[in-house]
């Protein structure tokens, strides 16, 4: 458990290590973002959309900066065995989803609170939480297992692809059965066990990729 | 002499291009182990195997008693380890491995750590993209002989290091082992370092042992053998090994225990390790 923490504290540092001013750019972007939106409410659902889109990202950092700085061979000299080190990416995604969610429910909050056009509609609030944490877990799903598995710079599609797909897989769902949360309510349950079983999946296919990985 | 910190046995690993066959050495407590051999020969694959970094087709390693992977993952504590190429973020600064690195290692001791830093004068401000390549092995060791460690895997750790920093390391290395149940395998081309600390030696080529065992077998194993140009016999033109001609004669490697076959005419020397390396490495074709 304590190697677990330490693991994820390096992958956290690939997020807060490196280029100042990419750090003060971020923080500049998230200020100006809930400045439009504490102005005009109407733009907290496609900037919280977009925060959302723009921070998952962050999830590939530590694999980007494992396969430049080539820390596979820091891990090899670190007594951990390997599967500690699948489960410390999962859980920074796990963290990562949190603090995406975080975000996308600052925006949501500021704009209830905008000067012109609040945010009235507590279903957009719980619409983008919803859709933001699904799209999150499904990117750590889906690219995870091929990260680990063949490193960033072997398989930089993995990074975007599984995203790029569930959206348009997302919206053509929506438009062509017209989902809405309300229509979705009934099944939440079953959508929550389902998720949380493909996670776990992909976490255990990742534990045996990694296992039979060379470096 | 001690027990044996590593053991490897009839390892076995193919590539496309490159196979290591049956690598088999022991390293015991209380000594200095040179792995040697040209490039391409296999050591950082072996090395890597010891570290479980690729899986071997077949064979055995026993490190710190341990001969399975998670066994061996466990005991990495124990050892130093210092690898060919960048190994840290390149954001980090020096004390910035003490903070993440560190708490891996329970006898990890932040104190030794920065004296190896002022002792390797290790410059902690710049990030570790911006130190030069001798700083960041350097950065390497003072990590690997922080936690105290039982055994250092050293892959080309002089690479880098100016001649005054080679022989601190060399120092540093015989102050390691004097308790006698500690031991060092380094694997180095710098063969005239090696020489002055190293006890055993283990010699690789196209991924084969040519030789292990002390420096003092292997170097008694052979003579340096030199004649004019007409005492190379085609008996000895067939059996010299790394042979060199000039208009004034010729020089090569000859084995001890056929020492009896040469004419009185011929010149014998002790043999060098470095003459060795080179003799094997040329694989007995005659050069000009």
């Amino acid at each position: 458990m304590h190697d677990l923490v330490k693991l994820v504290s390096l992958d956290l540092s690939s997020l807060f290590a490196g280029n100042s001013r990419y750090r003060w750019g971020s923080m500049l972007a998230l200020v100006i973002t809930l400045g439009l939106v504490f102005l005009n409410g109407d733009l907290s659902t496609p900037l919280a959309g977009g925060i959302i889109g723009a921070s998952i990202g962050i999830l590939i950092l530590p694999f980007i900066s494992t396969d430049r700085s080539g820390l596979e061979k820091l891990y090899a000299m670190l007594p951990i065995q390997r599967h500690t080190i699948v489960a410390s990416h999962y859980l920074f995604g796990l963290i990562v989803t949190i603090l995406i969610d975080g975000l996308a429910m600052l925006i949501i909050g500021v704009g209830t609170i905008a000067r012109f056009n609040p945010v009235r509609d507590a279903q957009s609030f719980w619409g983008i939480l919803l859709f933001g944490t699904g799209l999150v877990l499904f990117q750590i799903m889906l690219s995870f297992p091929i990260m680990i598995f063949l490193g960033y710079q072997r398989a930089p599609l993995a990074a975007y692809l599984p995203v790029t797909l569930v959206l348009v897989i997302v919206i053509f769902l929506e438009r062509s059965l017209n989902l809405t949360l309300t229509s979705m309510r009934p099944w939440l349950g079953l959508m929550a066990v389902v998720l949380v079983l493909l996670f776990a999946f992909s976490w255990w296919i990742s534990t045996v990729l990694y296992d039979k990985r060379e470096f | 002499m001690g027990a044996d910190l590593l053991t490897v046995t009839n390892l076995n690993k193919q590539y496309a291009e490159f196979q290591l066959a049956d690598v088999s050495f022991q390293l015991p407590a209380g000594y200095i182990m040179g792995f040697i051999g040209p490039n391409g020969a296999g050591k950082t694959t072996t090395i890597k195997a010891i570290l479980d970094m690729i899986r071997p087709d077949t064979g055995q390693i026993e490190l710190l008693g341990q001969t399975t992977p998670q066994g061996r993952e466990s005991v990495r504590d124990q050892i130093g380890i210092v690898l060919d190429g960048p190994v840290y973020p390149d954001s980090w600064r020096a004390e910035t491995v003490s903070r993440y690195v560190g708490p891996f290692f329970p006898s990890w001791d932040p104190d030794k750590f920065k004296e190896l830093l002022q002792d390797f004068a290790i410059p902690t401000k710049p990030k570790y993209r911006d130190l030069s390549t001798g700083a960041k092995i350097k950065l390497q060791l003072a990590a690997a002989f922080a936690h105290h460690p039982r055994l250092l895997i050293l892959d080309e750790p002089t690479s880098g290091l100016d001649p005054i920093a080679r022989d601190e390391l060399i120092g540093i290395l015989q102050d390691f082992i004097s308790d006698g149940q500690r031991s060092v395998l380094i694997s180095t081309h710098d063969v005239l370092e090696l020489a002055k600390v190293a006890d055993y030696v283990t010699y690789l080529l196209a991924g084969k042992v040519t030789f292990t065992g002390s420096l003092d077998e292997l170097l008694d194993r052979y003579v340096m053998i030199k004649g004019g140009p007409n005492d190379l016999t085609p008996a000895i033109q067939a059996n010299i090994i790394g042979l060199q001609r000039s208009v004034v004669g010729f020089a090569g490697i000859w084995p001890t225990d056929q020492i009896a076959t040469l004419p009185a005419s011929i010149v014998q020397e002790p043999v060098d390790l470095e003459s060795l390396m080179i003799a094997f490495g040329k694989g007995g074709r005659p050069h000009a």
